[in-house]
């Protein structure tokens, strides 16, 4: 990925056949990218938090989900550095004695697990829509854009919860709880294509007419292999932006349907359902069992923001 | 004229019989009308007995028609659990969302505007640059994250503002209203919901009116206004403002649904007793009549504002009129 988005930005910039780290080093994405501090601070700190997510396990001062080793006596403890909070709990702990700072890392492996695949379905939906609707025109183009400015119409938050609402009717009762991570992801995905589809769809139909691809039909490729094997590659710049974009966006519907209640089952808590499990205790004074995952939540959105922006400008400036 | 307002109510009609068919699909078949209706021992020739009153066993076009001539009177049919008439229960809530979001929309317009035209006209001061910093920090805080820092701060450590529910509220129209803005309680529980509500799209129609300053202030005819001597107020708000208005129109109209949506949140986060919460509700508890009227309500209203905000176009655009034919207004 990172030399095709290099020639994007700088086509034949760089003939010398340096290796794939000088040449990124030397592209002008990588020069923009540290010439500009709050991107480079702002990737850095998401960075960091999706590691320490996904390495919750094992940098996490407690295991959350063990119950064995959880205190009902160490319930409500403050941040470490207030009266009465223990070096143990830096950020404090929750009603039932968790440790607040592991069950937000564990909380935003779910919330980013959820955000990535949701904008992966997405994607995947998104792109191949874009590629028929582009590609082959007529009704398909007709039929599948309808429905985008449809959809495009309506907020993002209410598609997922009409989606999500659909799915839990549609569903079995009894296995609404294990399946409710599937309904969740499919809610947001199925949300979120549009702009996929926009996007692939107007490049594709530019790509359509150029002389490469006339030279395939020619020789009788099939139209799916043109649309997956010889437009698709040339039309993933944008996708890259758009789906980080998204993935805020992802990760913000997702705490917003599981803070619903409609969302992650309360076994398995995202930043959503923390956020809302520490609003019962806000009027107590706890606010440290609500604000902290909601910081977190909060910085882990605007950092992925400022990245994607930066993308977006970096990559090509009229797509905003 | 009248082939651009046809065209577009063709098109809305079309979008309102897409979203009924979808919403009696679910109505009809992944619900089960009966369901609540009888007792767990019912016999099988009962229960047909049942479905043949109810019409159950006609064609599903004929049951089609007979939801939809139903839902255009108020009849959605009766929630599962609430045991009451859908239409009665939304009519209930409607008010409390209606006032909710209006008040919003109102004061996200009042803070938008002028916010984003300071900062359009004063894009390297100091103010207008911590402002757009402040702006996309606002825009990555979602919503009932707002909503609880505000609760925290004026409910629970202030102790100025309720944190829940509508306050008084008094009875308009023999009861078919009821408002919360005559009453000192009801003011104070609106203030809140209300700024939570407004705040995301403020910062959203503030950076889109500067962005569109932005790109008038550029023009030609921006510079000729100037060379004509024109004052700096003149040109500013009556040549430059006035040619954004155009694409603010159109996002406040969107806005308005999204408000409506957003509203969702908000109602959630405040206990309000708007129809968000009760469509909420009807998700948690898989109550599917109650979800197939929230689906048709919402869609009317998103096709409402879609029609008025492209009328509005064509009111503010001289050019739509002339070549009003072609129904030019982009989507």
């Amino acid at each position: 990925m990172p030399d095709t988005n290099t020639n994007a930005v700088a086509p034949g910039a760089v003939i010398a056949p340096k290796g794939r780290w000088h040449r990124l080093r030397d592209s002008d994405l990588a020069h923009s990218f540290l010439s500009s501090p709050v991107t480079v601070a702002a990737a850095a700190f998401a960075m960091l938090m999706i590691l320490a997510s996904l390495g919750a396990g094992l940098i996490a001062p407690h295991d959350p989900y063990d119950m064995a080793s959880i205190d009902i006596f160490d319930a409500m403890l403050p941040p470490a550095w207030k009266d009465g909070g223990e070096a143990e709990f830096l950020l404090g702990t929750d009603a039932i004695g968790r440790d607040v700072l592991s069950t937000i890392l564990y909380g935003s492996r779910m919330s980013i697990f959820i955000g990535v695949t949701s904008v992966i379905l997405s994607l995947a939906i998104g792109v191949t829509a874009g590629l028929f609707a582009g590609y082959r025109g007529g009704w398909i183009d007709a039929v599948i854009m309808r429905i985008a400015e449809i959809q495009l119409s309506l907020p993002t938050i209410l598609v997922a919860l009409l989606i999500n609402g659909i799915l839990r009717a549609i569903a079995p009762p009894s296995t609404l709880d294990s399946i409710a991570i599937l309904v969740l992801i499919l809610s947001i995905g199925l949300s979120n294509w549009v702009q996929f589809a926009r996007a692939v769809r107007a490049s594709t139909m530019v790509e359509r007419g150029q002389e490469y691809i006339l030279a395939a039909r020619l020789i009788g490729i099939g139209g799916m292999a043109i649309m997956f094997r010889h437009i698709l590659p040339n039309v993933m710049g944008p996708i890259m932006v758009i789906a980080t974009l998204n993935l805020s966006g992802a990760i913000l519907t997702e705490a917003t349907l599981s803070f619903l209640g409609v969302g992650v089952p309360p076994t398995q808590p995202s930043l959503g359902t923390l956020i809302n499990d520490g609003t019962d205790y806000l009027f107590s004074g706890s606010w440290w069992i609500t604000i902290f995952p909601g910081a977190a939540l909060a910085l882990l959105v605007l950092t992925v923001n400022l990245v994607g922006d930066w993308l977006r400008d970096a990559l090509n400036p009229t797509l905003g | 004229m009248i082939r651009y307002v046809s065209g577009r109510l063709a098109q809305s009609l079309l979008v309102m019989f897409l979203v009924a068919a979808v919403a009696f699909a679910l109505f009809g078949f992944v619900g089960d009308p009966i369901r609540q209706m009888i007792t767990e021992d019912a016999s099988q020739s009962e229960i047909d007995r049942l479905r043949e009153m109810m019409g159950l066993n006609d064609p599903v076009p004929v049951q089609f028609w007979r939801y939809i001539t139903g839902a255009v009177q108020g009849d959605f049919g009766v929630s599962y659990f609430h045991k009451r008439p859908v239409g009665a229960l939304i009519a209930e809530r409607l008010p409390a969302t209606f006032e909710l979001a209006g008040l919003s929309v109102l004061l996200s317009i009042l803070i938008g505007v002028p916010l984003g035209v300071y900062t359009g006209l004063h894009r390297h001061g100091r103010i207008a640059r911590g402002l757009m910093a402040v702006s996309l920090v606002g825009i990555s805080i979602p919503t009932f994250l707002i909503g609880i820092m505000l609760i925290y701060l004026f409910s629970v450590i202030l102790g100025w503002l309720p944190s829940f529910g509508r306050g008084e509220t008094v009875a308009l129209f023999g009861g078919a209203w009821t408002t919360g803005f005559f009453t000192v309680s009801g003011l104070k529980s609106l203030i809140l919901p209300a700024i939570t509500l407004a705040l995301f799209q403020s910062t959203m129609i503030m950076r889109l009116v500067r962005a569109e300053m932005l790109d008038v202030m550029r023009t030609d005819y921006i510079k000729f206004a100037r060379a004509r001597g024109l004052r700096d107020r003149s040109v500013h708000f009556r040549h430059a403002l006035k040619n954004t208005l155009m694409p603010v129109v159109t996002v406040i109209g969107l806005q308005l649904g999204t408000v409506i949506a957003f509203a969702i949140i908000t109602e959630s986060v405040f206990q309000w007793p708007g129809m968000g919460r009760l469509f909420l509700q009807a998700i948690q508890q898989v109550d599917i009549p109650v979800m197939s009227a929230y689906l048709i309500m919402i869609a009317f209203f998103f096709v409402v504002i879609n029609l008025i905000t492209d009328l509005a176009y064509y009111a503010i655009d001289p050019r739509l009129r002339t070549n009003a034919v072609k129904g030019g207004a982009h989507a």
